[in-house]
């Protein structure tokens, strides 16, 4: 009897311990999420916060001021992103979004921005290339 | 003596009365007219009393007859006392901050019967397909707008113009964050303030209904009372460079006034959209409010002006790039039958 209650111990303990090792997996550091997609992916574009916005798709129209200003907007309804990669900010449709780190990687005149937003789990993307 | 001679003309050239004649917005395209309305505009004093706007309301608003107008009904009260001071553009668009200086706009604030709040709500003007309230001059209702239907009020026809300037300032003056919330609206959190259903609505009534000896009166009193007036009754032409026919143009004082007017067969331009249609559009017009002025434009990597003939451009798509002083950017468009 003994023996089955610490067999049955035994085995709930290490099931416990997997389901935890399993959950706590990508939060672990130096295990970076994996965004090999995105980078190669160079079609223009906005991709995080449940928005995109694809150059590709028309009638989005990208724009780039001299001093490194990105607008993106859709034109059929206004919608419009700004981002301003020299004194990071973004904003959305007006609303100021707080920046925690911009990530820049450029190969062949494309730039990917990636981008980690306040309060989004998942980063947003924004490539470019005017 | 020579000197006294100097100060003499310079003292004649740089008084106000001559210098009033110039707006200051010369040479500025749309974003700088907005920029410098926002910067320039805001009231110099706030009326924070009622006793205070209504003794200004009181001042454009009483008739010759010694009544007062009721900026809704287009009708008349015995008494300022009978009419309340309504904002034209309603508590609910904005927080709770700016609306203290919103509500304190004396450009905000229109004398109106005491049926109109109760009436007219928040909703956004436009135009009413299904009548809820009409007075026989204005109403309110359902009106249909971008593929929704949602409550919106009409002013009267000959009001129209003077509703469209009110609005059309507090959205450059007040901008607010939380208009993203909102269902249905007319405005904008950033240039061009206004959007597309803004633009149309308000530019038309803008064009339909131009200032008048009475908006200018009553322009007259805000600008003595808080120092500042409404830039788009006084120079109303500057309602095209943000929104209208010379959007991606540089504000000329000198410049005849467009002759593209409503109604007539002039075609007027409109703004850079996605699909163009053979059948229906005649042009791609290269204006849009977010390309700065005097940008030169390219069609597949070929060199174009303004307007481009749409007779010569195929059937697909096509990559439409800019290039201006200090901006450049490029729009994938569609051409259809």
């Amino acid at each position: 009897m003994k023996i089955r209650l610490f067999t049955i111990l035994v085995l709930t303990a290490s099931l416990l311990a997997c389901s935890k090792t399993e959950h706590l997996s990508p939060d672990r550091p130096g295990s970076e999420p994996d965004y090999k997609e995105e980078l190669t992916d160079s079609s223009m574009r906005f991709d995080g916060l449940g928005i995109t916005l694809k150059y590709d798709d028309g009638g989005i129209l990208f724009d780039e001021s001299d001093d490194g200003c990105i607008a993106i907007t859709r034109l059929s309804d206004d919608f419009r992103i700004e981002f301003n990669p020299a004194r990071p900010s973004l904003t959305v449709s007006g609303s100021s979004m707080k920046l925690k780190s911009v990530n820049l990687q450029e190969k062949d005149g494309v730039r990917w921005y990636r981008l980690d937003v306040d309060g989004s789990q998942l980063p947003v993307f924004i490539v470019i290339d005017i | 003596m020579n000197r006294f001679l100097l100060l003499f003309l310079c003292a004649i050239f740089c008084s106000p009365a001559i210098c009033s004649a110039e707006s200051g917005f010369e040479g500025l395209d749309g974003k700088g007219i907005a920029q410098k309305i926002a910067d320039e505009y805001r009231p110099l004093k706030y009326l924070t009393t009622d006793k205070e706007l209504r003794s200004a309301v009181a001042r454009y608003a009483c008739l010759d007859n010694g009544t007062y107008f009721d900026y809704f009904s287009n009708s008349t009260a015995l008494k300022l006392d009978k009419l309340d001071l309504l904002p034209v553009a309603a508590k609910q668009w904005w927080s709770e901050s700016m609306w203290t200086l919103v509500s304190s706009d004396l450009n905000n604030i229109v004398p109106a019967n005491f049926d109109v709040a109760s009436n007219r709500q928040d909703y956004i003007p436009g135009l009413v397909t299904e009548v809820i309230y009409d007075n026989g001059q204005w109403r309110s209702g359902i009106g249909y707008i971008d593929g929704f239907d949602t409550n919106v009020f009409e002013p009267a026809d000959n009001l129209k113009g003077d509703f469209a300037r009110i609005y059309m300032l507090m959205a450059l003056l007040y901008p607010q964050q939380l208009w993203l919330n909102r269902g249905v609206m007319l405005y904008l959190s950033t240039y061009p303030f206004l959007n597309k259903y803004g633009r149309e609505l308000l530019m038309k009534w803008h064009r339909e209904d131009p200032p008048d000896e009475f908006e200018l009166r009553r322009n007259d009193v805000i600008r003595d009372v808080q120092g500042v007036g409404n830039p788009l009754v006084e120079y109303p032409e500057l309602a095209e460079y943000l929104w209208g026919v010379n959007v991606g143009e540089l504000f000329d004082e000198d410049s005849e006034p467009s002759a593209e007017v409503p109604g007539t067969d002039i075609r007027q331009p409109q703004p850079l959209k996605a699909v163009y249609s053979k059948a229906e559009d005649r042009c791609i017009d290269l204006k849009s409010p977010y390309v700065e002025a005097g940008a030169s434009w390219s069609i597949d990597d070929r060199a174009v002006s303004d307007p481009i003939d749409l007779n010569g451009v195929g059937e697909g798509r096509h990559e439409l790039k800019y290039r201006g002083l200090r901006s450049h950017g490029k729009l994938i468009i569609t051409v259809v039958p």
